[in-house]
């Protein structure tokens, strides 16, 4: 392989600097809800852009992998997802949390965002014209028919209670659909508010819905008592054996999603997470305890958030598409020092290229070690009193919403979510629902109407003209099945054996 | 007892301040103006093209200002959550260390009537232009059936042609929107779509015909020959594509539609600091080393202040106005 030549070129002092300097930087400012790998790396352009171009680009791409990941520290520890991409973490990695297994939480995340990374930086090295080309052929038809897939998620975050669940579904959205529409350009319940033109972004609803509702959830308790019930943590944070194997299907089935997903142009980390973990609902076995702190789920949906990171890099480098907003960043810088997106990239720059991406795998790895240790600092937030722990969340929701938007009108937005959330968790309407109307709901909405005006009289004949389409509604058929068929099944074989055990018993006397 | 010795002193020294700042004049000089930090607010979120271009600007502009210039999102309702406060809010001693970029024709939603803006382009204290990209439509580069502009217009007369447009009212759907007003048998549908990435993708997909857009995101894919340039909607050829023909040029009528960027400040503002900001933002646009990285960025530099610019905003609203796209009954 001609492209292990440059693996030595990311052996400088400057790049593992720029490498190391970008993964912490990623780490904490993806652990903070509201601040994210997109603000940070549109803040290192004009730092780095005196820099040769591999050791800048490095810097941004150690970000982005290490903030993917630093998102899930205050997820499972506090409930309150530091990125948009670990909101699906948040619920079995806290329910570890809250019985005391933070630590086995954290090294699982650790384990299987490193592994996740590292198996998508190698796809992005080697796969990436072949991949690029799968993100082509993602039109209309396909993005609605994959928003419906991640709706169906919906089924799986309900956790039995499935009619609150598609409630929270519909509110999601009902939400969804607040804004000037796009298509016609009218504005829909705006009611006449600036703040409300634009609709409802997926970030102030995420931190409203789990971090500023777990806040308000921590007001309920003794303000003494900490949220992990011990008052001692394991220092293990390197990942044991046994509990790999244990997850060995759910990580694979994470990493799978996440590698796919990420080759799909604005789908990316927020929609694999759910995808995975409704995924392994399904699969779920007898024993398994989704809802309440199942290491199964954490490792599929941590696993896939991480998947992405590579493989979103993919359209961007090859074809100028970027799959996600930190990739639209990265472009930028990319374009800012003079390099061209597309085959010339791979042609005329090799040196430069591969350089950066041998770098986001060395990232991914060395991520793994920098994260360990700050795990454990991290993990002594989860022993802190609620009394301290619900005001300072607020706190970081607030200044990170302000943060990432400068609108004073999301952080009322996001403290709006915050009580839907929180009154959602306390009466079981799954928040998670809700925001799976909102992330997708605008996916689902443009992809219809678009194949309408495309399609013409025919919209069911030319979305299952479609091969991409049609294999994912199989998908959409097979995980309605599951998530409905089989506890009905399941309960109709129970019923079947009782009434013939009920006979025999009968038949005896 | 020291408290007693202390006190008047302090007063003392507080009252010779005020006393030199009631004596000092009214109006600033140049010398001491911008005293502080400049806040330099972008309309959209980290990431964009706009964000990017400011990002790039700043330093420059720090270093003619003498202060720090530090670059704000206010993102949200396409601009105006920003908009509302520079024309409502900014008072013009508060704050006069702040600079707003307008999107040209973006400020032009105003006109819809749906949004129900009560603000005019007097409403805006424009300083200057800071940049310019022309419309562009594009096909794939191996789509047989556009060889030029006339296939296109020949094809669209007989089936609609699938049009990716971005939003509606932007500078790309009104081009297409005076192609229409021109060529009443122009047949469109428009699939919409947020953003260059997006459409890029839609036409290679083969998800649609044609994308209008502007020049400067597309140049890469041009050079890739992933897609080829059909018409720019400028009055006369654009210097970065000198081959490409114009709208105007092939067909005998009008369409010229742009993306520009422009920079405002608090309404009322004396016209000392106002010169302060215009001088330096004209150094720093006429940088070289920051035309050059601009030109990297492909993001077309065109400096405009006083009467030009006014003429060009005046010009700008006219097209909207003219395409009155809010009108169109044809909007799904």
């Amino acid at each position: 392989m001609e492209s292990f030549e440059f693996l030595l070129n990311v052996i400088t002092l400057q790049n593992l600097g720029a490498m190391f300097v970008g993964i912490v930087v990623g780490l904490i400012i993806g652990a903070i809800p509201g601040l994210g790998p997109p603000m940070a790396i549109a803040l290192m352009i004009p730092i780095s852009f005196e820099w040769p171009p591999e050791t800048a680009l490095i810097l941004m791409v150690s970000t982005y992998a290490a903030g993917i990941y630093g998102g899930s520290f205050t997820a499972i520890l506090l409930r309150a997802p530091g990125t948009s991409a670990s909101a699906a973490s948040a619920i079995e990695g806290y329910e570890m949390t809250k019985r005391g297994r933070a630590i086995e939480a954290i090294r699982m995340s650790t384990f299987a965002s490193v592994m996740g990374g590292l198996i998508s930086g190698f796809a992005l090295l080697y796969l990436a014209p072949p991949l690029a080309k799968v993100s082509l052929l993602f039109g209309p038809s396909e993005y609605f028919v994959v928003a419906l897939l991640g709706l169906t998620a919906i089924a799986a975050v309900s956790f039995g209670a499935v009619l609150k669940g598609l409630i929270a579904g519909l509110l999601g959205l009902l939400i969804s659909t607040i804004g000037v529409d796009s298509a016609s350009s009218f504005p829909r319940f705006a009611f006449g508010l600036d703040g409300l033109y634009s609709g409802i972004d997926i970030l102030p609803a995420v931190i409203g819905l789990f971090a500023f509702a777990q806040a308000l959830t921590l007001c309920e308790g003794s303000p003494k008592s900490n949220i992990s019930g011990v008052s001692k943590l394991s220092w293990n944070i390197w990942p044991k054996l046994s509990e790999i194997i244990h997850c060995r299907w759910s990580l694979m089935r994470g990493w799978v999603t996440g590698l796919v997903m990420g080759v799909i142009p604005a789908a990316g980390g927020s929609v694999a997470q759910w995808i995975a973990y409704s995924w392994e609902i399904q699969r779920g076995k007898e024993g398994d305890k989704f809802g309440e702190g199942e290491i199964k789920g954490l490792a599929a949906t941590e696993g896939s958030n991480n998947g992405v990171t590579g493989t979103s890099l993919i359209p961007m480098f090859v074809l100028g598409i970027p799959g996600g907003i930190s990739a639209a960043v990265i472009l930028g810088a990319l374009m800012i020092h003079g390099l061209q997106p597309g085959d010339r990239l791979f042609r005329d720059s090799p040196e430069i290229i591969f350089t950066v991406i041998w770098g986001f795998i060395l990232a991914n790895f060395f991520m793994g070690g920098i994260a360990a240790t700050l795990a454990r600092v991290m993990a002594y937030v989860t022993l802190f009193p609620r009394g301290l722990l619900a005001p300072i969340i607020m706190i970081f929701c607030v200044v990170g919403t302000f943060a990432a938007s400068g609108n004073p009108w999301d952080v009322w937005i996001m403290v709006a979510m915050g009580v839907i959330g929180y009154l959602a968790q306390k009466y079981n309407f799954s928040p998670a629902g809700i925001l799976l109307g909102i992330i997708l709901g605008p996916i689902a909405e443009d992809g219809l109407r678009n194949v309408l005006v495309v399609s013409g009289d025919s919209p069911f004949t030319f979305i299952f003209s479609r091969w991409i389409s049609d294999i994912i509604i199989f998908m959409i058929v097979v995980a309605l099945y599951y998530s409905f068929k089989p506890k009905a099944w399941d309960k109709a074989v129970e019923d079947g054996e009782a009434a013939l055990a009920a006979a025999e018993e009968k038949k005896d006397h | 007892m020291f408290k007693f010795t202390k006190i008047p002193l302090i007063a003392g020294a507080a009252i010779a301040a005020l006393g030199i700042a009631a004596t000092a004049p009214k109006s600033v000089s140049a010398a001491d103006f911008p005293s502080k930090p400049v806040q330099l607010q972008v309309p959209f979120k980290p990431g964009g093209g706009a964000d990017r271009t400011f990002r790039l600007f700043a330093p420059y502009l720090s270093e003619e200002l003498g202060v720090p210039v530090k670059v704000t999102n206010v993102a949200g309702g396409g601009g105006w959550v920003s908009w509302g406060q520079v024309t409502n809010n900014w008072n013009k001693k508060k704050d006069d260390h702040k600079l707003a970029v307008v999107n040209i024709p973006h400020i032009f939603s105003m006109l819809n009537p749906a949004m129900k803006r009560k603000e005019t382009l007097e409403s805006f204290n424009f300083l200057a232009w800071h940049s310019y990209d022309p419309g562009l439509w594009l096909v794939r580069w191996d789509d047989e059936r556009f060889k030029n502009l006339q296939d296109i217009l020949d094809y669209a007369a007989k089936t609609p042609l699938i049009v990716a447009p971005g939003s509606l009212g932007s500078d790309d759907h009104i081009g297409v929107a005076f192609a229409q007003q021109a060529f009443p048998e122009f047949q469109t549908k428009f699939v919409m779509s947020k953003g260059d990435n997006a459409k890029i993708q839609l036409l290679l997909g083969k998800h649609v015909d044609m994308v209008a857009a502007n020049v400067g995101y597309y140049i890469n894919s041009i050079l890739e020959r992933k897609l080829r340039p059909i018409a720019v909607m400028h009055p006369e050829p654009w210097k970065m594509l000198p081959s490409v023909p114009t709208f105007t040029e092939l067909t005998g009528k009008t369409n010229v539609t742009y993306a520009g960027r422009t920079i405002a400040t608090a309404n009322g503002l004396e016209e000392e600091k106002r010169a302060v900001y215009l001088g330096a933002i004209e150094r720093a646009i006429t940088n070289p080393e920051y035309m050059a990285k601009e030109v990297a960025n492909k993001n077309h530099l065109m400096f405009l202040k006083g009467e030009d610019m006014w003429n060009m905003l005046r010009a700008g609203q006219k097209v909207a106005e003219q395409a009155a796209y809010w009108k169109q009954k044809d909007v799904q």
